[in-house]
């Protein structure tokens, strides 16, 4: 039913209860499908944190676009986790949208009074695109994905805040922590 | 029993420890108040469950597909894994009126625009303790076999909840490790 399970009288390193609640930052990447790394401009701003009980991963990602330079490429944009998931426990997906709900937050255009800013879910993607790490978002009243024009033109001072849960792929833990 | 606190110098048993980082999957259903849908010869319903404790997080998501389908009638409702605590959490069967355990999204796969976020609420009523329902975005409705639209070929439900479940599961799960 479960991995790395507690054995009787298991005589277990400190690491291991240490990793039933333990708290980190990370760099989170916001990457497109078709141009890869997109560049948040020079006075953007991305930042993550998570938290770690045992396989289950919870955390946030805000992410800024601001200053020149701001190139979210082309196709669905994507954010990164920390820790790469259990595919046998969270599906992926592509735009035909059948995999597991795994994030949720919103969309902020600054720009036209906030209109188009919006409630967005994430979905991890295929692992062919990545997806082992790299979650896409929805847009409401669509079935489509947010990408550089979609459902506006992302630019200066665009925002993206979202919370995740996952479960982390145990080769995952052990990669992020040996 | 439930979980009591851990103490300095006690033995432990394992499965105190092991029940922190708990996972698997479930028989996750959609059912309607009135008569049931019926997701289709290629419909699917998959339910997966992590228990920390007593905290249980876990994702249910639902596929219309195929020969048989049919929408069935009334609102619709999602099962979880374990009997939650309804002496923690606010239950309504009115859309919004109790904190939400599930967010999610409902996909019309022929009509984009109806496609929207929905969160889930705990009905706490007698014979639906271990079941939400769904209450739209943009209203107070809660997601039945019309609306926001009529559920057919390829139309999605993709939920993931967070909720306390009963203590009395605990020992359950526990007796089955």
């Amino acid at each position: 039913m479960s991995h790395d399970e507690f054995e009787h009288n298991e005589l277990a390193p400190a690491a291991r209860f240490r990793r039933l609640d333990h708290t980190e930052f990370y760099a989170p990447e916001l990457s497109s499908l078709d141009s890869g790394p997109c560049n948040i401009g020079d006075d953007g701003r991305i930042v993550g944190r998570f938290h770690r009980r045992g396989h289950m991963i919870r955390g946030m990602v805000v992410c800024h676009l601001a200053g020149t330079g701001i190139d979210v490429g082309s196709g669905r944009l994507r954010l990164s986790t920390p820790i790469d998931r259990d595919d046998d426990f969270v599906a992926g997906t592509g735009i035909g949208g059948g995999g597991d709900m795994m994030a949720f937050g919103r969309l902020r255009q600054s720009s036209s009074g906030g209109a188009n800013s919006q409630m967005i879910t994430g979905h991890f993607d295929l692992l062919s695109n990545g997806g082992i790490n790299k979650f896409w978002m929805m847009v409401n009243g669509t079935n489509s994905a947010i990408n550089a024009t979609n459902p506006f033109t992302l630019g200066n001072n665009t925002r993206i805040a979202v919370k995740f849960w996952y479960i982390a792929s145990t080769d995952g833990l052990v990669k992020a922590s040996p | 029993m439930g979980l009591e606190p851990i103490h300095a110098g006690e033995k432990v048993d394992a499965e105190r420890l092991t029940i922190l980082d708990l996972r698997g999957t479930y028989n996750a259903t959609l059912t309607a108040v009135t008569t049931n849908p019926n997701l289709g010869a290629d419909g699917v319903a998959i339910g997966k469950w992590h228990l920390s404790g007593r905290f249980c997080s876990g994702y249910a998501r639902f596929l219309f597909s195929g020969s048989g389908l049919s929408a069935g009638s009334g609102v619709y409702l999602i099962d979880v894994p374990f009997e939650p605590d309804l002496n923690f959490h606010d239950t309504s069967t009115t859309g919004g009126d109790a904190e939400p355990i599930a967010f999610g999204r409902i996909r019309d796969n022929s009509a984009g625009a109806n496609s929207q976020q929905v969160t889930g609420q705990l009905r706490g009523i007698v014979g639906q303790e271990k079941k939400f329902s769904l209450v739209q975005h943009g209203s107070n409705t809660t997601i039945t076999h019309a609306s926001p639209f009529t559920w057919a070929e390829s139309d999605r439900i993709a939920m993931a909840f967070g909720y306390v479940i009963h203590p009395d599961e605990i020992d359950t799960i526990l007796a089955g490790l």
